[in-house]
């Protein structure tokens, strides 16, 4: 054996959950804000799905 | 008993934990994941613990000035919004995590990166909703908002705003989770685990899951629903406008009240799992343990409106709901007897576990009784806005729900840690928190009877209700000297308490199979499974230990994942359907009369031929037709997007009309329902974008990653049957009313 298959530790969920959650956020505070919480979003889940293509 | 010794698997380099706290930051191991929604929960506990101790401050003497009105109504919504959001619901879940992949013999979570976003979210939903609270304007609505009282022209400033868009991210992690568990669990187990092998409390975790996608979806959209009214200028909940209040509290309790049992649900596993083993005896009618719990949660989306007898429903409905919330006490008094059948003739070991899930057997059975005394109308009318009800869900909720998360605690933290918590110490806190959790609770019952009404930050100096209040006050602060010595010993025992056994207690589910704590890759080998209870059979009649299989990856657990979200976007599009419905006609000025049919109907057709375009794609990738595959694809993105054009044209027509969300109910339930199907549009659209690009690079030749196709395939079938219904509703139904 005995190589077994364990997921990688990955940045990638908590930027999508910070960039989803900015989004959130500047609703009641300031557009810009969601603007970089969709950036952040979109990058952290771009990365997430590179992450699962070469797992 | 000869074991064969298993080899020990090794993880790869690349998949070993970093160092230091860059490990909490990245890691997708559902243990980490488990023990850090364990730690930040426990966190908002100390935080909404303080906030109840400010209100029975306030509330032990007669008109107290300890707290202003504007103080209390803050605190007190966020007492109980941070406690079932941010706590219980949390805890439960965060066990859940920790526990039932261990339980059923798993590796990790079926998703664990989705495991580490949903965490994340709780965490920042959280945040959001404490930025509030420190930024001056704190939530002050109560854990309910009810409406009109948060709309504009009510609460002007920010806090319900925090309130609801904090608790919409929460929501979303709080869905992520319930995807995830419902799909460990159905896809995950370990050979030989059966439905009927499966531990009550990972069973009582998946049908939890279930009534997360069934509940929580429908508060997302009234939440939805209220910040675009107070964002936008619709009028849901806008009586001057002809919204209606009374549509908040039911979209809030279909929600609420399966809440409870989220909450309930997985407590009454932990008590399954910790009254057997400390009575030494097998649980008492496992199946109808199980199905009471499956009872409960269908039963539970069927009696929201018993929190509603006092609006005024009618007769026909008071009698449903009031009929439906005493028929769920007979599952939920089942299962009250089956740990009391347990018990019977029990080897009985008073450990602090037991004591806690005696105590709850008996809190949570006052707390039920009560709860049928509000299934009976005229008694909900005379105790409705009295402190019988907060006595009641504290019992539930505190004497229930607390009181197992507190025998979980004790229970596993052995196995969470290595270490273990101090026996002698752990009763002196049970203690504690028993005689204050009843003499802070059982008063309240009697205060109710006698009139104190809820929700107020004071009261007159009537003949007892200044003593009373006082004991509580005197309770709460032994509950919280309680929780700070737990703190204490959980402290003393990580910097150096006892070592735990891998199975101090003689438990019997896999859990108890592994180390104390568990390693990254959870078993080195598993016993066979041939029941509920593996590790007694082991002791008992089984000779070797068989290596374990390790777990292939398996392709139906993205298909079950997006299954169970498109189940939880149901209720969504549900709640913004009935919404519809309720509101299409109801108020004078533009009405579905006012809509293009047949331009709509055009556009539509470009959208369900895309479900065929779609199909057809994923038909020659089946025979990896590479350039067939890509033709359709592109070909259903065109067809999507062309539909999106569709709607982008309506609505500016209608706007140049002077038709907007603002005008009227149709207006804003119209553009509301057919806004968030084209944002489904929109995001399906990126995913079919996202598979089309790396279609082109040959990501799914010779049938690699086919799983992730027909996942994104059925989620845009999905897109285009709900827009089925809605047209149909929205723009047919119009023609022939």
């Amino acid at each position: 054996m005995n190589h077994i298959h364990l997921p990688a530790p990955s940045v990638w969920p908590l930027t999508a959950g910070a960039g989803f959650s900015l989004m959130a956020f500047g609703v009641a505070t300031s557009l810009a804000l969601s603007a970089l919480g969709l950036i952040l979003l979109v990058w952290g889940v771009w990365q997430w799905i590179q992450e699962l293509r070469h797992a | 008993m000869t074991v064969a010794a298993p080899a020990i698997p090794t993880p790869a380099a690349e998949q070993l934990r970093p160092p230091g706290a860059l490990r909490w930051f990245t890691t997708v191991d559902h243990k980490d994941i488990g023990v850090l929604y364990l730690a930040t929960s426990a966190a908002f506990m100390l935080i909404g613990g303080l906030e109840a101790l400010l209100i029975r401050i306030q509330l032990a003497v007669p008109r107290n000035t300890f707290l202003d009105p504007a103080a209390y109504d803050a605190v007190f919504t966020m007492h109980g919004t941070t406690m079932i959001f941010l706590v219980v619901m949390p805890i439960l879940l965060g066990f859940a995590n920790y526990i039932v992949p261990l339980q059923i013999g798993a590796r990790d979570m079926a998703f664990p990166r989705l495991n580490a976003f949903s965490y994340w979210l709780f965490l920042f939903g959280g945040l959001i909703l404490y930025f509030a609270f420190l930024n001056g304007t704190p939530p002050d609505t109560g854990w309910f908002s009810y409406a009109p009282l948060s709309e504009k022209p009510f609460s002007l400033e920010g806090g319900v705003d925090y309130w609801a868009l904090g608790l919409l991210v929460t929501s979303a992690g709080t869905i992520a989770t319930g995807v995830n568990l419902l799909v460990t669990g159905v896809t995950l187990r370990a050979p030989g685990m059966g439905w009927f092998r499966l531990p009550i409390f990972t069973w009582m975790s998946l049908i939890t899951a279930w009534l997360i996608l069934a509940a929580i979806p429908s508060l997302t959209a009234a939440q939805a629903m209220l910040l675009i009214d107070r964002y936008l200028g619709a009028h849901f909940f806008d009586v001057s406008r002809g919204g209606d209040p009374v549509l908040w509290q039911h979209l809030f309790w279909y929600f609420g009240h399966p809440e409870v049992y989220i909450m309930a649900l997985p407590a009454f596993g932990i008590i399954s799992e910790v009254i057997p083993v400390f009575a030494r005896k097998p649980i008492f009618g496992y199946g109808v343990i199980v199905a009471s719990g499956l009872a409960i949660a269908f039963l539970s989306v069927a009696v929201w409106a018993h929190h509603m007898f006092t609006v005024g429903l009618g007769d026909v409905a008071n009698a449903f709901f009031g009929l439906s919330s005493m028929t769920i006490a007979v599952p939920t008094g089942v299962k009250v007897f089956s740990w009391l059948a347990t018990l019977w003739g029990g080897r009985i070991h008073l450990s602090v576990p037991m004591l806690y899930a005696l105590a709850f057997v008996l809190q949570f059975t006052i707390g039920g009784l009560t709860g049928i005394h509000f299934a009976t109308v005229p008694v909900d009318w005379q105790t409705h806005d009295t402190y019988y009800v907060v006595g009641h869900f504290h019992y539930v909720l505190g004497g229930g729900s607390l009181f197992a998360i507190l025998a979980a605690t004790y229970y596993w933290f052995p196995k969470i840690t290595g270490r273990l918590l101090d026996e002698h110490v752990g009763r002196w806190i049970f203690w504690l928190m028993m005689v204050g959790f009843n003499l802070t609770f059982f008063p309240m019952h009697i205060l109710g009877l006698m009139g104190q009404p809820r929700r107020t930050y004071t009261y007159d100096n009537q003949p007892g209700w200044g003593a009373l209040n006082f004991a509580e006050t005197i309770g709460a602060f032994m509950m919280a000297v309680g929780i700070l010595a737990l703190v204490w010993d959980v402290w003393r025992a990580l910097r150096g308490g006892t070592r735990a056994s891998d199975n101090p207690w003689n438990g019997w589910t896999l859990e108890w199979a592994t180390s104390s704590p568990p390693p990254a890759y959870n078993f080195v080998a598993l016993p066979p499974i041939g029941s509920a209870r593996p590790l007694w059979d082991l002791q008992h009649n089984l000779e070797a230990v068989e290596a374990r299989p390790d777990p292939t990856r398996n392709w139906r657990a993205p298909i079950v994942g997006i299954a169970a979200f498109i189940f939880s976007e149901a209720t969504f599009f549900g709640a913004l359907i009935v919404t519809f419905l309720e509101y299409r006609t109801r108020s004078p000025g533009p009405s579905p009369h006012d809509l293009d049919v047949p331009r709509t109907l055009l556009f539509s057709l470009f959208l369900f031929a895309s479900s065929g375009t779609v199909y057809l794609g994923e038909k020659r990738l089946a025979r990896d037709d590479q350039r067939g595959f890509l033709t359709w694809w592109v070909a259903s993105i065109v067809l999507g997007a062309v539909f999106l054009i569709g709607q982008v044209t309506e609505y500016a027509r209608l706007y140049a009309d002077g038709i907007t969300i603002s005008t009227n109910l149709f207006t804003s339930s119209f553009f509301t329902l057919t806004g968030f199907h084209g944002l489904h549009v929109f995001i399906g659209l990126i995913a079919l974008s996202v598979i089309g690009l790396l279609g082109r690079t040959g990501d799914f030749r010779a049938g690699l990653r086919r799983t992730a196709v027909d996942t994104v395939s059925i989620y845009w079938h999905f897109v285009d049957g709900i827009w089925v219904i809605i047209f149909s509703l929205v723009y047919l139904l119009g023609l022939v009313s």
